[in-house]
């Protein structure tokens, strides 16, 4: 079973994953705000990409009162049923780590769904500080030099 | 498992669902006005028609609450079902023939206009009742219930005051098949069923969590500590990411 | 006195009762139904009691409130027991007279009596009055005899008697069951169902606890069947009930009984407090009943003031404390009902025929009625005839029959136009179908239904779109309005046949009210919904040509659609007395004594008032 593995040691900052997130699951526009993925800088040249850890137990799907949340069983995402889904917003009260979203944009409760298999942010990180893998790749990865990275879906 | 027929197509359906939800899993398309998968079916606005036979005997009856049952066969078109869908349509109209989510609803059913006398209340509310089941089933506060009888009915708060038991959540007027339950909102406060509620800002950024009601039900419902009523999810994900470079980098010097 | 514990018991108490009693007291016995408590029963029934105190004769003579006699037209009625002397239309000035003259001397007064509009001879009997010689009064016969507070008149009488049986001849559950079927009772509420049947089902439906419930909600306008069945003979009602219970539910599941009462009828359900509190003394409720075995007793409950109440998944609905208002029923009540359970819901009139067919004998029962119509149904006869009140005759008796013996024909001469029967949404059968028999069946097949059993009598003068307007105008309002084809189809045709009455009629209004009947029949939830066109749909079919007159013609053949007639004064015939100038509400009418006067049109709202006072029928409606 793949997973999505973080590792923010080898993160470089360089937001790729926020962009082909919000590629992704663009509806009417594109923006990293619409990202579900955000990466923090924590300090100048240490940065921490957080998405939703898709918890066994996860508090978001306790709390729905309505059962708009369920849990795909080839992913293992948990996944937001927007028929169901009324907006009361408990979801996004109840996420200890403020994974789960109300976006007005859109208006629409949104969280990392990993594509549906292939999550676009692994796809573009350059560093495997995102990796969609049975396990993580261990050990030291050579780091790009941010500067230098080039974006695939950028170029001409 | 049980195993019936929608229009000649085998399906299987749980125990204890009802048509409209097997249909509909299936891509069978049935126009549906106060039906919602998380609540109850109620049964009001009669679009969702289909012919049920059972042990030869044929019937038109509305499918959401209607019971999967094994051997029957369903038809969800054929004229008759189609004409009396648009004849329902055509009375649904009259209660707000200008109602665009309405307006559409008649389009895909190929009904342009109404010829019936226009009801006189013309404020979008079709009573389906998704408002009320939502408000009482999911969110458990019972803010509004229908009064009235017959012509006369509507939906209000009790005795038309603003409601003690609403939370402000404004789950009723997401659901609101015609949009037209209204509140507003400014920097902080919120009105809807002409309460207005003064609103709970995260303790970091200043942003909107919501009233103070609809925490205080959410934290009664969750059991959750109270440190989660106070700050906002986009804050709450930042403190994850210094929660995780303190676990990546140990207590040296992020 | 300690409640029976055994059958034997309750037989040597009946049998104490019977020889105490004297078959020749005297008992001056007052109608207290509907009828003649809003004539003033209450008053005359005090004046009696202060006239046999007057009298010193307390010790000899007793006052005794009863249930509806039937025969409402000569409200307030007496019958002075044990000559059976009837008296109507008694004003309290004569109380003394009945206490004195006929109570204590036996002596006839005259002018009290009823004479009999046909023949002009005085009726003196109770027995002999026309109205009940041509009925057959297996419920209602004993109205007059019995006071329904107190449960030794029903013992007296072979109260419970049906009950006993059963246990002292050990009839099992399942042969109770197989008699009332054979009996061929069908429920009286509404919709005709074969009650044996129905309590079949419901004893085969597995759960804990089997309800049984007695609907007395009664919402139809007019009907008052129900209502003096409990105020007349509660005990009649609870012996059923038991009945049924011993029958669906024992030994293999406990029982519960529920009477649902409508809002209005405080008077029924203080009698039926009283009755079951003196069946609960006596031991006939409760646990192990009679040593039977069987347990059970009946709560009553308030009905929640509407006409939908009164359909079996609303009634249920509402006992449990939600609103009255009507669910789905694609698993039958009597699988699961209320709380889920098995349960059981029959009339009031249903209940109260158990004890007489078991008592009568399901033979002699069956020789009553028609092939799938048996026994005797109660009517409540009103509107233009001349005997207004509640009839009980065998099933099969022809409209004709109904109407004319027993309802003494039609007021004033008029022609017969139309019967409305079934309440709201039953439907009006014309007068070229008076010999139509009445039972289930046939009411059906003529568009129309047996209903509760109203039946509302109309004349020439009576319009048949104004008809369809009224019941549609109490349906609009008592739909509970969750479905969107019952509550805005019937708003939608109210307004169209409204607009016809108004003169604003259009061609095509008939065929869209058709259209519109369609949908709100196939499309509704219950049968408030899908019975609710009958009005307009058979007020179509035997009436067209009337919708025709006031849509084309903008003409009302009956004359009652106001917007539609016009008055005027005959000119050749108007002696200008002036009576009508000074009726008229409006001061429409102009004209100098002793000439011809004018009625300006502009002013005039049809009220109609001119046409009555005219000495000289000078005045035409056209
Ligand atoms: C709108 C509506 C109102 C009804 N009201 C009554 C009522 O007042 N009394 C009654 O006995 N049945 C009423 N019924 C019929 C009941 O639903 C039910 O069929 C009946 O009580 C069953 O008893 P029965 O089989 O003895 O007739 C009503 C039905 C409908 C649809
Ligand atoms: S048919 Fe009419 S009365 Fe019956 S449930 Fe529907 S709206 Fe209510
Ligand atoms: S969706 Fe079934 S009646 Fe409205």
């Amino acid at each position: 079973m793949k997973r999505l593995f973080i590792t923010p040691d080898r993160c470089i900052g360089c937001r790729a994953c926020e962009l082909a997130c919000s590629f992704a699951h663009a509806v009417a526009l594109t923006s990293p705000a619409l990202s579900r993925i955000r990466v923090y800088p924590v300090a100048s040249d240490r940065f921490v990409p957080v998405a939703c850890l898709q918890c066994e137990e996860a508090a978001c799907v306790k709390v729905c009162p309505t059962q708009a949340l369920v849990r795909n069983p080839e992913t293992l995402a948990i996944e937001v049923d927007h028929t169901r889904c009324v907006k009361c917003m408990m979801c996004t009260v109840a996420c200890p780590f403020g994974n789960i979203h109300l976006d007005l944009r859109v208006d629409q409760i949104v969280k990392c769904d990993v594509c549906g298999g292939d999550p676009a942010c692994a796809r573009f990180c350059p560093s495997l500080a995102l990796e969609w893998a049975e396990r993580p790749t261990v050990g030291p990865v050579p780091k790009p030099e941010p500067g230098r990275v080039v974006l695939p879906f950028l170029v001409p | 498992m049980l195993t019936f027929t929608i229009d000649g197509q085998t399906v299987q359906a749980e125990e204890g669902q009802n048509l409209l939800e097997v249909a509909l899993a299936h891509g069978f398309d049935i126009p549906t006005l106060c039906y919602h998968p998380s609540v109850s079916a109620y049964g009001a606005c009669r679009l969702c028609l289909v012919e049920v036979t059972q042990r030869g005997r044929s019937r038109i009856t509305t499918s959401c609450n209607y019971p999967a049952l094994p051997g029957i066969s369903v038809v969800t078109r054929n004229d008759r079902i189609d004409r009396l869908r648009r004849l329902v349509m055509e009375l649904i109209l009259c209660r707000d023939p200008g109602n665009p989510q309405l307006q559409a609803m008649a389009d895909r059913l190929g009904v342009d206009r109404t010829r019936l006398r226009f009801a006189s209340r013309q404020d979008g509310c079709i009573l389906c009742g998704l408002c009320e089941r939502i408000c009482r089933e999911s969110i458990g506060a019972d803010a509004i219930s229908f009064v009235g009888r017959g012509h006369e009915r509507r939906l209000a708060t009790p005795f038309d005051e603003p409601s003690e038991s609403c939370v402000g959540c404004l789950a009723c007027a997401m659901v609101c098949p015609t949009q037209v339950i209204e509140f507003t909102q400014d920097a902080d406060t919120r009105t809807i069923w002409k309460r207005t509620f003064t609103l709970v800002k995260c303790k970091e950024c200043g942003a909107v969590l919501g009233t103070p009601e609809e925490l205080a039900l959410f934290q009664r419902k969750t059991g959750l500590d109270a440190s989660y009523f106070d700050t906002c999810d986009a804050c709450r994900k930042k403190q994850t990411a210094t929660a995780f470079a303190a676990v990546t980098w140990g207590g040296q010097r992020p | 006195m300690a409640p029976f514990s055994s059958t034997a018991e309750l037989h040597a108490y009946q049998q104490a009762l019977v020889e105490r009693r004297d078959p020749d007291r005297t008992v001056i016995a007052v109608c207290y139904g509907t009828g003649c408590k809003a004539s003033g029963a209450t008053e005359l029934i005090d004046a009696l009691k202060k006239a046999v105190q007057e009298a010193g004769c307390s010790d000899r003579v007793s006052v005794m409130p009863t249930g509806c006699h039937g025969f409402c037209e000569g409200a307030p009625l007496v019958v002075v027991h044990p000559r059976r002397i009837l008296y109507t239309k008694v004003k309290p000035r004569h109380a003394a007279d009945i206490v004195n003259k006929t109570a204590l001397a036996g002596e006839v007064i005259e002018p009290l009596l009823f004479v009999d509009p046909d023949t002009g001879n005085k009726v003196v009997h109770e027995g002999e009055l026309p109205f009940y010689a041509h009925q057959h009064r297996l419920l209602l016969g004993r109205h007059s005899t019995t006071n329904p507070e107190e449960i030794d008149d029903y013992l007296a009488n072979g109260g419970y008697g049906a009950w006993a049986r059963i246990l002292d001849e050990q009839i099992a559950p399942e042969a109770i069951i197989e008699l009332i079927k054979k009996s061929g009772l069908r429920g009286r509420g509404g919709g005709g169902f074969p009650a044996g049947r129905k309590w079949d089902s419901c004893r085969n439906a597995p759960g804990e606890v089997h309800y049984v419930i007695c609907n007395a909600d009664e919402g139809d306008p007019g009907a008052f069947m129900d209502e003096s069945v409990l105020e007349g003979n509660p005990h009649s009602v609870i012996e059923g009930m038991i009945i049924g219970a011993y029958a669906i539910g024992f030994p293999h599941s406990r029982t519960e009984g529920y009477v649902y009462i409508r809002h209005e009828y405080p008077l029924a359900r203080h009698r039926l407090a009283i009755a079951l509190d003196q069946a609960r003394e006596k031991g006939l409720l409760g646990d192990n009943i009679l040593g039977s075995g069987l347990s059970f007793d009946i709560t009553v409950n308030r009905g929640g003031g509407a006409f939908v109440c009164g359909e079996s998944t609303a009634l249920m609905a509402s006992i449990e404390g939600f609103p009255g208002e009507p669910r789905a029923k694609h698993i039958h009540t009597v699988v699961s009902g209320l709380y889920g359970m098995p349960t059981n819901l029959n009339n009031v009139e249903t209940w109260a025929n158990v004890p007489v067919i078991l008592n009568m004998g399901v033979q002699a029962y069956r020789a009553i009625g028609t092939e799938h119509s048996k026994g005797t149904k109660i009517f409540s006869l009103v509107g233009k005839v001349n005997n207004t009140g509640l009839v009980e005759v065998p099933m099969g008796m022809t409209l004709k029959d109904i109407i004319f013996q027993v309802g003494g024909g039609i007021r004033n001469g008029k022609r017969f136009k139309a019967v409305q029967t079934g309440g709201p949404s039953g439907g009006c059968i014309p007068a070229s179908l008076i010999d139509l028999p009445v039972d289930f069946d046939r009411l059906d097949e003529v568009g129309s239904m047996m209903g509760s059993g109203g039946m509302i009598v109309m004349d020439e003068t009576t319009c048949m779109v104004e008809v369809a307007r009224y019941f549609l105008n109490f349906l609009r309002s008592e739909s509970c309005g969750k479905c969107s084809t019952c509550r805005e189809g019937i708003a939608r045709m109210y307004d169209i046949v409204e607009g016809i009455t108004r003169g604003e009629g259009k061609p095509g209004d008939v065929e869209l009210l058709e259209e519109l009947a369609e949908v709100v029949r196939e499309a509704s939830l219950c049968a408030l919904g899908t019975t609710a066109p009958n009005p307009v749909l058979s007020t179509i079919r035997y009436f067209a040509e009337e919708y025709r007159a006031h849509i084309e013609e903008k003409r009302c053949p009956a004359k009652q659609c106001k917007a539609l007639i016009t008055y005027r004064i005959i000119e050749d015939r108007c002696t200008g007395c002036t009576a009508c100038a000074k009726i008229c509400p409006t001061d429409a009418i102009t004209g100098v004594k002793d000439q011809v006067h004018l009625i300006h049109q502009e002013k005039c709202i049809q009220c109609g008032s001119c046409y009555e006072v005219c000495p000289v029928d000078a005045i035409s409606v056209e």
